[in-house]
């Protein structure tokens, strides 16, 4: 594997993947910084004060309290924010990451309240321990609704929490047999909530709890949940699987066995800390590597928080949220508890145009002067190519995207020239490389 | 415009779009269709619990196993001695009577695995290894039958993402949730700037890219412009049947059900329409205890309520738009449930189910495949008994037309249940 070449071109990538693309200042210090100093801006983001975030939020007189149904959009205008105006992009990128990974919907869960306890949880370890993290989510009382553990009594277990720990949040299939899901499920029986209080909070029932023996992949005892968790961490096969699936996310999809066990060795080592995997993650040659570069389709959040981030909108998008329905990627709405699939399934017809008609709301209120206006048509178009990713394009398309904007080579004048660069970032926005990171 | 056959293949949502190529060329490959005939799926997700669905009430051992969550049996729809039906389904029960609704039983794989995802898969895409099958069962048909000049394969109602099992190489399928959000907007307050706009961004997207994820998106996006020429001329949604229950508003299995006859209608030579029904998954409360209404009512009631008066409107609209010859429905879940209930008034990840078909062509009236054997599970599941790909079969050979090993790789049992031959009733057209 070559060296890392840092550049502009790399700088982009690395904001790309892990915050939420960057602006021409932002983009200016990744580039300055170094690989290592960009990479550990992003990661070491606890002394980074958001105070400035903090005022926005508060400006937003948000509702968040049930039963006013404005909590609802409310709650994924304060997510969205969040991704657009943070300080810490790389906190959020894992916040992210955790809710697609641990993936809770508030259809079934249906209180607000117990979504945002979930998402401050995964914010809370966005780049902590996965075994206390995981300890944490087992205890989550939108979990224990999302997965039905409330219900999980000793003479009927439900399987589902039991079953999905393994085969989604930890293992992976394959790597359990089906009597390790009814040890599981066995041992986290009377992990309930308590529902007489409001908002619900976990509660453990002894009288509920199968007190018996025990195997679980092999050892054998009076198990509880947290022993589950704790043999589960121990496992080789649990650190490949987490550290496969975080280099996916932001390097490429099915990576190389010896990759993913470089970095589940890192895994091991730190006793499942995931900030030294993230921080070597972004920092490796695979990184930056033809096989990552330009191969991800962004997803609808993706889109939605970089259009508004690159553009430096200061306002609020408020049809965000039904764009994000339309596309399939509603904040705190996954489609079932393994997540968004993601990759090409957010290639269909209707959510491109989704992803065109949301661009048109924002360049909308997008003002052309923080770009600026170059003399010519050619400058206009590189320019904005440059601003927004940089975005590469063919010459043909270039060559489209200049007689858009100065038809027979000539900007135009007047109230035109404002409209026709809008259209110009509008356009730029609904490019099909624009819907690859 | 430039006419390459590339563009044509993947510039047309399922037909042609009439405005944009030779009206003679568009004409004969219409013609050359899947013979107008139409194969809607219904994937019902989470894993429908087939024995509430199409339920063994004579059998002892349904009740035993089953103290909360069995239905009564003064309110059990019986179709025969063996089998009732879930008491939402009245309109399901209705089509069984009118010889248009057929199940088949005990229907799975021998490697059914209790996961959601990996058997989701593998009912998409026909093979029991879906890790090496990148497209699905009926995007293999597509590459192989669709007629060259465009794709026939168009899903619809699923605009989130694109069904698996439709997934192709060769041919495109074109999501959507409605006709309204389907366009392309400019800038709202000058039609000369937003129309200049919306062929410059056309332009862009006709040309294909170097390869890579670019061009898929390209060719989804040309494919997606098209297909807005195509549907903001379809026929109107039947204004006969209503799709919404009395008193509340059409569900989304609705909307997505009333667009598709209204595709249908369009004559676009669209083969194959993808519609879900997610919620199935009822580990918890799929029915009401005693005190709140009693196991016939509750969750998998208000699922297969909607299910059933959903796909009863289907049958009118299309029977009243003269098309019913041309439509056949199947429906299916990756697996079915356990046997026994659990303590959350729900049941868990079971294994074989049922798998059902509905329209006019279908021989229904009757039921395929043994009765549920609740005396030999496996695991507390019932056994698949029937290959999952005998159903693809039978579909392939005697609706959708072609051979159906190829793409299913082995040969399989046809079931017999659609109707081969001439048409059962003169339909004008």
């Amino acid at each position: 594997m070559t060296a890392i070449n840092w550049n502009k071109e790399t700088a982009a990538h690395l904001y790309r993947r892990a915050a939420f693309g960057a602006t021409a200042a932002e983009l200016e210090t990744a580039v300055s910084d170094g690989l290592e100093g960009a990479v550990d801006r992003l990661v070491d983001y606890s002394a980074i004060s958001n105070a400035a975030l903090d005022n926005r939020i508060a400006s937003m007189h948000l509702v968040l309290k049930q039963p006013n149904p404005q909590t609802l959009p409310d709650n994924v205008r304060l997510w969205l924010a969040r991704m657009i105006y943070t300080a810490r992009p790389f906190e959020e990128r894992m916040t992210f990451f955790w809710h697609n990974h641990f993936a809770t919907s508030w259809a079934k869960v249906g209180e607000t309240q117990l979504m945002r306890d979930q998402n401050d949880l995964f914010r809370r370890y966005a780049v902590g321990n996965f075994r206390r993290l995981c300890v944490e989510v087992a205890h989550d009382p939108a979990m224990l609704v999302w997965l039905d553990n409330e219900t999980n009594i000793k003479d009927h277990p439900n399987e589902n929490f039991g079953r999905e720990l393994l085969e989604l949040f930890t293992l992976g299939r394959g790597s359990y047999e089906e009597t390790d899901v009814k040890a599981s499920s066995r041992a986290f029986t009377g992990w309930t909530n308590d529902r007489t209080v409001y908002p619900i909070v976990f509660e453990y029932r002894p009288e509920w709890h199968d007190d018996g023996q025990k195997t679980f992949l092999g050892q054998s005892g009076n198990l509880n949940g947290e022993d589950i968790i704790d043999i589960i961490c121990t496992q080789p096969q649990h650190a490949r699987w987490i550290a496969g699936k975080l280099f996916s996310y932001f390097a490429y999809d099915s990576p190389e066995p010896e990759v993913v066990d470089r970095f589940a060795q890192i895994f091991l080592d730190s006793d499942t800390t995931v900030q030294p995997v993230v921080r070597a993650i972004l920092k490796s040659p695979e990184m930056y590597s033809p096989r990552a570069m330009w191969t991800k389709v962004k997803s609808p959040v993706e889109h939605v928080v970089m259009t508004c981030h690159m553009l430096e909108i200061d306002g609020e998008i408020i049809s965000a949220r039904d764009h994000l329905i339309q596309q399939g990627q509603l904040l705190y709405e996954p489609p079932d508890v393994s997540g968004w699939k993601g990759g090409l399934t957010w290639v269909t017809s209707a959510a491109l145009l989704s992803r065109i008609n949301f661009a048109n709301t924002v360049a909308a209120v997008f003002e052309p002067l923080l770009f600026g206006i170059p003399p010519t048509g050619a400058e206009a178009v590189d320019l904005y190519l440059d601003r927004l990713g940089p975005v590469h394009v063919d010459s043909a398309t270039r060559q489209a995207l200049i007689d858009y904007v100065a038809p027979g080579g000539v900007l135009p004048g007047g109230v035109t020239l404002r409209i026709r660069m809008r259209g110009l970032a509008h356009m730029i926005i609904s490019l099909p490389e624009w819907q690859i990171i | 415009m430039t006419l390459t056959r590339r563009a044509f293949v993947k510039g047309t949502i399922a037909g042609a779009s009439l405005a944009f190529f030779p009206t003679r060329l568009a004409a004969r490959a219409l013609a050359a269709a899947t013979g107008g005939k139409t194969l809607v799926i219904v994937q019902l997700i989470g894993g429908n619990d087939t024995l509430n669905t199409f339920i063994p009430y004579t059998d002892g051992r349904y009740r035993s196993a089953r103290p909360a969550l069995s239905i009564p049996d003064a309110q059990i729809l019986q179709i025969d001695s063996q089998i009732g039906f879930h008491p939402a389904m009245t309109g399901l029960q209705e089509l069984y009577h009118q010889r248009k609704f057929a199940f088949v039983t005990n229907v799975g794989f021998a490697s059914l695995d209790r996961s959601h995802f990996r058997c989701q898969d593998v009912w998409s895409t026909a093979s029991e290894n879906p890790g090496s099958e990148p497209r699905g069962w009926l995007g293999r048909w597509a590459d192989l039958y669709a007629p060259a000049a465009f794709s026939p394969v168009a899903d619809v109602g699923v605009a989130t993402s694109t069904p698996r099992g439709v997934a192709a190489s060769r041919v495109l399928p074109t999501c959507l949730i409605d006709v309204e959000t389907f366009d392309i907007k400019g800038d709202a307050s000058n039609p000369d700037e937003a129309s200049l706009f919306r062929s410059a961004l056309r332009g862009i997207y006709q040309h294909p890219r170097a390869g890579g994820v670019a061009d898929i998106v390209r060719e989804t996006g040309a494919l997606g412009f098209s297909a807005i020429d195509i549907l903001h001329t379809l026929p109107p949604p039947s204004v006969v049947v209503d799709y919404a229950a009395p008193g509340r508003a059409v569900t989304p299995l609705g909307q997505s059900l009333r667009l598709a006859a209204q595709m249908i209608a369009g004559g676009n030579g669209t083969g194959v329409i993808w519609v879900t029904l997610d919620g199935f998954d009822t580990h918890r409360g799929q029915a009401n205890g005693p005190s709140g209404g009693g196991s016939a009512t509750g969750l998998h009631a208000s699922l297969l309520g909607d299910l059933s008066s959903s796909l009863t409107a289907f049958q009118r609209d299309i029977e009243y738009r003269g098309l019913d010859d041309r439509v056949i429905v199947m429906g299916f879940s990756e697996f079915s449930r356990r046997v026994e209930e659990n303590a959350s008034l729900g049941t868990d990840h079971g294994k074989a189910g049922a798998v059902f078909m509905l329209g006019s062509p279908i021989r229904g009236g009757q039921w395929y495949g043994d009765p549920f054997d609740l005396g030999d599970l496996d695991e507390g599941d019932l056994k698949p008994r029937i290959d999952f790909r005998s159903v693809y079969a039978t579909t392939i050979r005697d609706w959708l037309g072609g051979d159906p090993e190829p793409i299913l790789g082995n040969a399989y049992e046809n079931l017999g249940f659609i109707e081969r031959g001439s048409r059962r009733r003169a339909v004008a057209h």
